[in-house]
């Protein structure tokens, strides 16, 4: 079981072990889900070579760089990468997106539809180019 | 009230009633009135101390014996202690991941106990139970033993763990009814929490000067995340992130 921590405008928060402990902020809502909570997690993540969960540091000699996105039972997900919409094809809920890393810079790549997925876990991932 | 209740008895004198139970009242209840104090055979029947588990094996563990302080407990009334080292039997912790109970385990004619594993945990008459360990299909994990000497105790409040991000302050209510003393709060990258555990101490807010994100009261521990960049949820040396997870424990 994971509970669900949605905010007043419907997008997902947090997602938690608990549900006695936590104090909502007004037109906070708390839902259960049948899901475990690696399963609630793995609904989407997104990585670069195996990292997700935290800001992973390339050089900009890199160029290029392949973010795997895993989102299983879709066919295809939405994403925000730096705040510009791209939809990603899937096959088997398994897709990338190819990033150029010419010149230093962040990359944050997010669900577009948080009200769907939960941009905290591994749903977001930050690439600081350096 | 005087103790003890009985005195010393000359040789042929009859011992009166009296005398024999004030014997009885100084061994049962240290000399004191029943209605004062526990039969001492009950005061000691969950007595247990000197247990210190560890890891033996992936799939094994050990019960470590300090002859200063070895290991000494109470099972079905018996006194019991070891003072040689004490190992889980070979293949008991093992198949599907699950949560096992070690208990001891009382053996008529020793003085002595032997240390048993089981997923069930309910004691029976010989079993007292005296800790626990996660298997996770291949490797025991968290050991927990409940009479540890020396150790740091159970934590008094466990968040579990939390997805998190930027730009957010998550409450939780530890139900402490007082300022916790010591509050650890620890960032994950994955879900199993078995990754490398970040001590969280700074996060970095949105003009990436370096914060704490930890806030204290009677009633909550506040964790705020920085608003912007690439170490608002940690800032270590080994990691930042603006995602993971967090797990606050506290205690009082």
């Amino acid at each position: 079981m994971v509970y669900i921590i949605r905010k007043a405008d419907q997008t997902i928060k947090t997602f938690q072990t608990r549900d006695d402990d936590t104090f909502l902020d007004p037109g906070e809502v708390i839902e259960p889900s049948p899901l475990s909570f690696s399963e609630y997690a793995e609904r989407l993540v997104l990585s670069l070579d195996g990292r997700s969960g935290e800001t992973v540091i390339v050089p900009a000699e890199v160029k290029e760089l392949t973010v795997h996105v895993s989102c299983p039972g879709e066919q295809s997900v939405d994403l925000l990468i730096n705040g510009t919409p791209e939809t990603v094809s899937l096959t088997k809920g398994i897709g990338s997106i190819i990033l150029s890393a010419d010149a230093p810079g962040l990359f944050i790549i997010k669900p577009a539809d948080q009200t769907k997925y939960c941009p905290a876990g591994q749903a977001t991932l930050y690439i600081e180019v350096q | 009230m005087a103790y003890p209740s009985s005195s010393t008895v000359s040789s042929g004198q009859p011992t009166a009633a009296s005398q024999y139970n004030n014997l009885r009242k100084d061994a049962l209840y240290l000399g004191q009135s029943y209605n004062d104090s526990l039969l001492l055979g009950n005061f000691f029947a969950k007595f247990a101390s000197g247990f210190k588990l560890i890891l033996y094996s992936v799939s094994r563990l050990k019960l470590v014996i300090d002859t200063k302080n070895p290991p000494t407990i109470v099972i079905n009334g018996c006194l019991l202690q070891m003072n040689s080292n004490v190992v889980t039997g070979s293949g008991l912790i093992a198949g599907a991941a699950a949560i096992y109970y070690i208990f001891a385990v009382q053996t008529p004619g020793s003085v002595g106990f032997t240390m048993v594993p089981s997923t069930s945990a309910s004691e029976t008459d010989n079993t007292r139970l005296i800790g626990e360990c996660y298997w996770d299909g291949s490797t025991i994990r968290d050991i927990v033993c409940y009479f540890p000497e020396n150790v740091i105790p159970e934590p008094d409040y466990d968040s579990g763990y939390f997805a998190c991000t930027t730009g957010t302050t998550y409450a939780k209510a530890h139900g402490l009814l007082n300022h916790p003393r010591l509050v650890l709060l620890f960032h994950t990258t994955n879900t199993t929490g078995y990754d490398e555990r970040e001590l969280v101490t700074v996060v970095t807010n949105a003009a990436g000067v370096e914060m704490s994100p930890v806030g204290i009261t009677d009633t909550y521990v506040y964790v705020q995340t920085g608003a912007a960049g690439a170490g608002t949820c940690v800032n270590a040396i080994r990691r930042q992130s603006a995602t993971g997870y967090y797990r606050i424990l506290a205690w009082l």
